[in-house]
């Protein structure tokens, strides 16, 4: 098995509010958002991972430390099994880059498409910039002398892969790259993502909230709950089967063509700047037992999916 | 049959711009019975937002609106502003995509849910103490499982979530208690298991207190589980009409079927999804007849000379040639 990310232990904390040197004076206690906790897992090369989860599940900011753009708090790092410090940053952003949700928000709109897509290369080289936009399907000479207002959603959100494609990456890190957008234009970008995959043999990680997409293009699925790997595994596993409550109702909760009904699990997603103690799901938990209000429950393997459960432990 | 409440006959709709006159709805009819859920289906631009403000009684000033709507019998499309003011709220409610726009953020939500108790209470000419006021408040919110009402009500809207934030509008609703509420991609900004919650949240306003809901999305999969009958534009014109499940299962119109298929039902290495190719059309330089027929695979001779009209298929009207 070859991975290009590994991640032991990780965590996450932001500052929730602002600490001055009042506060300091005062010594008021910091108060932490715990976005990210004691997240271990492994990304393989050349397959598909979606990061499922609802707002505040702490699956963008999984993104973001693939990215570099973050600092875990504590915890490792391994990027092609070296251990990750500040310093190899630069190395580790040759080799992966990100596609953002809202594309007309992520390109500079003063600049000419030939432009945007050199700019990750630091110099045009024209035969690079037209590969990667041909392997999306636009052509060129059509759009390099356009800017990102005279094109639609859908052609944005495809100047934003093919300038992600442009360096030649092993890892794209999509952050929900289709739900910005109409229903036939998503599946354009989906099948165009399959394709330039299989061309160039990437990895992915896709971080969508839609479970039916994820279904559609992951190989493995990793459902976060409130900054908490739930359940991690094969996703035809975790989809014809679901282990977890959690997983089991944010898969009922997703309207489809196929079925009319729908069931919601009652409640909000818990603060995270107080965590729910035990399991973080215990407050909206159909199943929910004594042990889940005291104890955490550890991420153990069943049926060659992680699940983080006391039910049938 | 259920009592007819809207009736829209010959519905258009143009934009008055600078560089001209863009026609956004051509020539709708509809009509909505007491207690129904109709959902409005359509892409970016085609004009099913626009349908919802015209309903509502708040056209933008450069619209040029014909035809008529006919609410409970009247024409709203002829009312004067001052009863415009009573009919919104009163008799429809609008409930849009982004619920924090559509609060004030520096008020208390009891001041915000007070204002809407008394607005309703001046058009019945009563007038409520405040702590009659208060207890239906709470109880309406209590209706609504947020969890204690009482500190919701001194909170801001900034301090609640965005389920939550939906909520206070919907509790709105249920003071005013209007005949329609029309919902504008009301779950866009939500999560799944929310919007869930919230969609069973309107479906219990639809058959405890018998609203009508016009449900606008363009999630063609979250129409299917929110309403009974389906609309879908595209380019400001009708072009499939029925009951919901019908027409999912079996979709007429090209358009509604590219719609369908562009779902993602299986995995990749099952099947590849079907895209509709090209965009959707442009306003400024409207097409010579059917809207669709630069981006449909099954185009006939006549398709872009002649624009087909609604033709009664079975359990549905399409508007296609091919049913012809």
């Amino acid at each position: 098995m070859n991975e290009i990310y590994r991640f032991e232990s990780v965590k996450k904390y932001y500052l929730a509010s602002r600490r001055g040197l009042l506060e300091m004076a005062l010594r008021k206690k910091p108060v932490y958002v715990h976005a990210l906790e004691d997240f271990s897992f492994s990304l393989e090369t050349g397959k598909v991972t979606a990061m499922v989860g609802e707002s505040g599940s702490g699956k963008t900011t999984i993104g973001k430390i693939m990215a570099t753009i973050e600092n875990p708090t504590s915890g490792s790092v391994y990027f092609k099994g070296t251990k990750v410090s500040s310093k190899d940053y630069p190395r580790i952003r040759k080799d992966l880059s990100m596609v953002f949700q809202n594309p007309a928000t992520s390109l500079n709109p003063r600049m000419r498409i030939s432009e945007l897509m050199s700019e990750p290369l630091g110099n045009f080289d024209k035969d690079k910039v037209e590969e990667s936009l041909q392997s999306v399907g636009l052509s060129f000479d059509e759009v390099r002398n356009k800017q990102p207002k005279e094109l639609s959603g859908g052609q944005i959100q495809r100047i934003a892969i093919a300038r992600a494609l442009v360096k030649h990456p092993d890892l794209i890190i999509l952050d929900e790259p289709t739900s910005a957008l109409d229903e036939s234009m998503q599946a354009q970008i989906l099948n165009i993502l399959i394709d330039i995959q299989e061309q160039f043999h990437l990895t992915y990680i896709f971080i969508t909230h839609n479970i039916s997409v994820a279904k559609y293009l992951a190989d493995t699925i990793s459902v976060l709950y409130a900054g908490k790997l739930v359940e991690n595994g094969p996703a035809q596993k975790i989809l014809s089967a679901p282990q977890h409550p959690y997983t089991q109702l944010l898969i009922k909760s997703v309207p489809t063509v196929s079925s009319r009904e729908i069931s919601a699990p009652t409640g909000d997603v818990p603060s995270l700047i107080n965590p729910p103690t035990g399991c973080r799901f215990h407050t909206r938990c159909p199943f929910v037992m004594e042990k889940c209000r005291q104890e955490e429950p550890p991420l153990v393997v069943r049926d060659e999916v992680e699940v983080a459960c006391w039910l049938d432990a | 049959m259920k009592n007819l409440l809207v009736e829209i006959e010959n519905l258009s709709v143009s934009y008055r711009t600078i560089m001209g006159e863009y026609q956004v709805l051509d020539k709708l009819n509809l009509s909505i019975g007491a207690g129904e859920r109709i959902s409005v289906v359509g892409e970016s631009a085609s004009g099913k937002s626009t349908l919802g403000h015209i309903l509502a009684g708040m056209s933008p000033p450069n619209a040029k609106v014909e035809g008529s709507i006919k609410f409970d019998g009247d024409n709203i499309l002829q009312f004067t502003e001052k009863r415009l003011t009573n009919f919104r709220g009163s008799k429809v409610f609008m409930i849009f995509q982004n619920p924090l726009n559509s609060l004030n953020p520096v008020k208390n939500i009891w001041h915000q849910l007070f204002e809407t108790v008394r607005i309703r209470d001046a058009k019945n000419s009563i007038k409520s103490s405040e702590d009659d006021a208060r207890k239906e408040v709470i109880a309406v919110l209590t209706d609504l499982r947020l969890p204690d009402p009482e500190s919701i009500l001194k909170r801001y809207p900034h301090e609640l979530s965005g389920g939550q934030v939906q909520r206070i509008v919907i509790a709105m609703a249920l003071i005013l208690k209007p005949k329609l509420l029309i919902a504008d991609e009301p779950t866009t900004a939500l999560d799944v298991t929310i919007q869930a919650q919230f969609l069973d949240l309107l479906k219990k306003l639809n058959s405890d207190l018998g609203m009508s809901i016009i449900f606008i999305t363009h999630d063609i999969a979250l129409a299917n589980s929110s309403s009974e009958r389906l609309l879908v534009l595209y380019g400001g014109r009708v072009i499939e009409l029925g009951q919901t499940e019908n027409i999912i299962r079996r979709p007429m119109h090209p358009y509604t079927i590219g719609l369908v298929e562009s779902i993602p039902a299986g995995t990749k290495n099952s099947s590849r999804l079907v895209s509709i190719p090209g965009s959707p059309p442009s306003y400024k330089h409207p097409l010579s007849g059917c809207k669709f027929h630069p981006r449909c695979a099954k185009i006939l001779e006549k398709c872009d000379k002649i624009e087909p009209g609604m033709i009664s298929v079975e359990d549905r009207q399409v508007r296609c040639w091919l049913y012809e």
